[in-house]
Parts: structure tokens; sequence; C-alpha cells
């Protein structure tokens, strides 16, 4: 596997490359490869990239012949099973203390921002994929995402909707094991392959840990829930 | 000399074909260097490497990878077959249309006959 941020161009010119070109669904060998060589030109030449090959993302742009991978792994097809499970854990927690108390879910307002956040940052990937493919608008978009959340949940608790306990639980779980679902099928693990490096195989754990992180995620924290008093 | 971005854009994909052909395999600085030596000026890694992936993907050059020996590992290219028939074929019209062109901005006679004036028909 190859670090972007490993090579001996300059930190910021190769993030922005990799990542454009993987924005372009270009394969992690093709990434890989693209940047040993520039790595190399400049080198050889004396260059720095920005002289050599231009601006990152520009030069990314102009390299169209790259083999890329199937049209599933776009950035909205990758975030959206992440979305699904963060919703249904969203739905999840609230459900279970609903449950262990014995009354209907009462869904915080915090909850219900998360939601719409999840909503409007897959829809904005949806509608501007490329706007928020440099390193610094998808940084900002993903901090003001969870920053968003993490608020509205910590400080939106009173409840605004009240939801039946079993219905909810099902929706809960439908998404939170959907998403694990759809995760593994899309999930094709194509990391940045060094040209000159061993090819890297992560391991069928390591997968299964990754598309199922939000599942286990939320059953961990049912368990640590089960410590708090029943409210 | 550094030649117009426009002219060099049409000779540019044969020119790296002849460097690879005239050498058994070259990497990437290599052929920009080579292509600067025979007079075609300073080709950037921003306008080279583009092309060479455009050559690979046509199955017009092979690659392998090799590792430097104290430098940086290089990528380098070979002409396949039908790299060296796109090549024979290309600069056989290049230089067809190359001599056409040059023949007819040398010619200062016979020139191009003027067109017939347009016919005008009176408004009404």
């Amino acid at each position: 596997m190859l670090d972007p941020t490993k090579t001996t161009l300059p930190k910021q010119w190769a993030s922005e490359f990799a990542m454009a070109l993987r924005s372009r669904d270009v394969t992690g060998a093709a990434i890989g490869d693209a940047l040993r060589e520039a790595e190399a030109y400049c080198a050889d030449s004396g260059q720095a990239p920005l002289e050599a090959f231009g601006p990152a993302a520009a030069y990314a742009d102009s390299l169209t012949d790259l083999p890329t991978a199937a049209a599933h792994t776009s950035w909205a097809a990758r975030i959206a099973p992440s979305a699904l499970g963060l919703a249904g854990l969203t739905l999840a927690l609230p459900t279970f203390d609903a449950w262990r108390a014995g009354r209907s879910v009462q869904l915080p307002l915090g909850g219900l921002v998360t939601l719409l956040v999840i909503a409007a940052t897959v829809t904005v990937f949806l509608v501007w994929p490329r706007t928020f493919r440099r390193a610094v608008p998808f940084l900002i978009l993903v901090s003001l995402g969870m920053w968003g959340s993490v608020s509205a949940t910590a400080l939106l608790q009173q409840p605004v909707a009240t939801l039946p306990t079993v219905p909810s639980a099902l929706v809960a779980a439908g998404a939170l094991i959907g998403s694990g679902i759809w995760q593994m099928r899309t999930l094709d693990m194509d990391v940045i392959v060094d040209p000159l490096g061993p090819t890297p195989r992560p391991g069928r754990g390591f997968l299964l840990l990754t598309a199922w992180l939000l599942p286990i995620g939320t059953l961990v924290a049912m368990g640590i829930a089960m410590f708090a008093p029943v409210r | 000399m550094n030649w117009p971005g426009d002219w060099l854009r049409g000779v540019l994909e044969m020119a790296v074909l002849r460097v690879l052909a005239n050498e058994p395999s070259s990497y990437g600085y290599a052929i920009s260097v080579a292509l600067d030596r025979n007079g075609l000026g300073t080709v950037k890694g921003g306008t080279l490497y583009p092309l060479l992936a455009r050559l690979e993907q046509a199955a017009h050059v092979e690659t392998r990878w090799e590792a430097g020996d104290g430098g940086p590992g290089r990528k380098y290219y070979t002409i396949t077959d039908s790299g060296r028939s796109h090549l024979e074929s290309a600069a056989a019209s290049w230089c067809a249309f190359a001599e056409t062109t040059a023949s007819f901005l040398r010619a200062e006679a016979p020139g191009i006959p003027a067109p017939s004036p347009a016919t005008t028909v009176p408004a009404g």
C-alpha cells in the first residue's frame, strides 16, 4: 500500500492529486503508478511537481486514460451505506432506551437534526461531486457534518416525535443490517498500490469489521447504555 | 527552441513513439530529454504522462517498473508491434501533410483563385 503523504512529493500536492484521481474512481493501482511516476520525474528533472505538472487537480483531470473501477464505487455510493448505518444508529439508541423503560420511542430533536445532517451531506456529495473532491472542501464538509451531528445529539435532548417501539426497532435494525450488507457488496478496499512494493491484500476479518463497524458500534453503545439508569 | 503548443500537440504522439522505436525501452524523463535533444523543445511532465497513459491504454506501448539503483523507481515504456504500425502510418500521413503545407506556404504562385462575387438580389 502506498501512502501519498509518504512519497518524496510535497504532501499537499500528492494528497490532492490522489484524492482527485480517487474521486474519478481511478483504480488504486493506477493512482500508485501515477504518484510514483510523478515522484520519479521530479527527482530526475529537479523540478517541483507544481512546475512539472501544474496544480494537482488539473493534472489529475488531464489523465483521462487511466483505468477506473466500476461505477458503483463513486463517492456518493461509497458514503451512502455509512449514511444508512448512521441513520440506523441514531434511531436505535432512543429505541433501546424506550424498550428498557417500557414506553414509546421519544426521538430527541438532536436525533432528528442528525438524520437531516446525514441526508444533507449525502445530497451535497450527490449534487456537487466535483466540488467536494478536493481535500479542503471535503474535510470542511465532513467536519461540519460530524460537528453538527455530535453537537445536536449532545445539546438538543428535548423529544420532538413519539414513535412506536416495535416498528422503530425494526426500521433501526433494518437500516443497520442493510448498511452492513450494502458495505459488504460495495467495499472493494481498492487501496493505492505501490508499483514497486508487494501487492496489499486486506484480510477478510478486516473487511468484515469495516463493513459491520456501525452495527457493532451500535451494539457496543447499547451495552454501555445498560449501565445507565433507565430514563 | 520551444515550438507553439498547438503545433506540438499534433506531432507529439508520433514523436514519443519515434523515441521509443529508437530505444529498447525508456522512461518519462528520458523521453522528455530525447525530445528536447531532437529539437522538439521542452515537454513538461504534465503534457507527457497523459500522452503516455493514452498510448498504454491503446496498447501502443507496454510498461514495466524497475526499482531505482539508489534513486527513484522508474516505469519503462516499450513500443509494441501495434505502436510501430501506428507510428508508420501516422508518420507517413504527417509527412505528406507537412510537405503539402510547406510547399503551399513557400509558393508565391499560382495563388488561390479568388471566389466569384456573390450575386446580389435587389431588394423589393
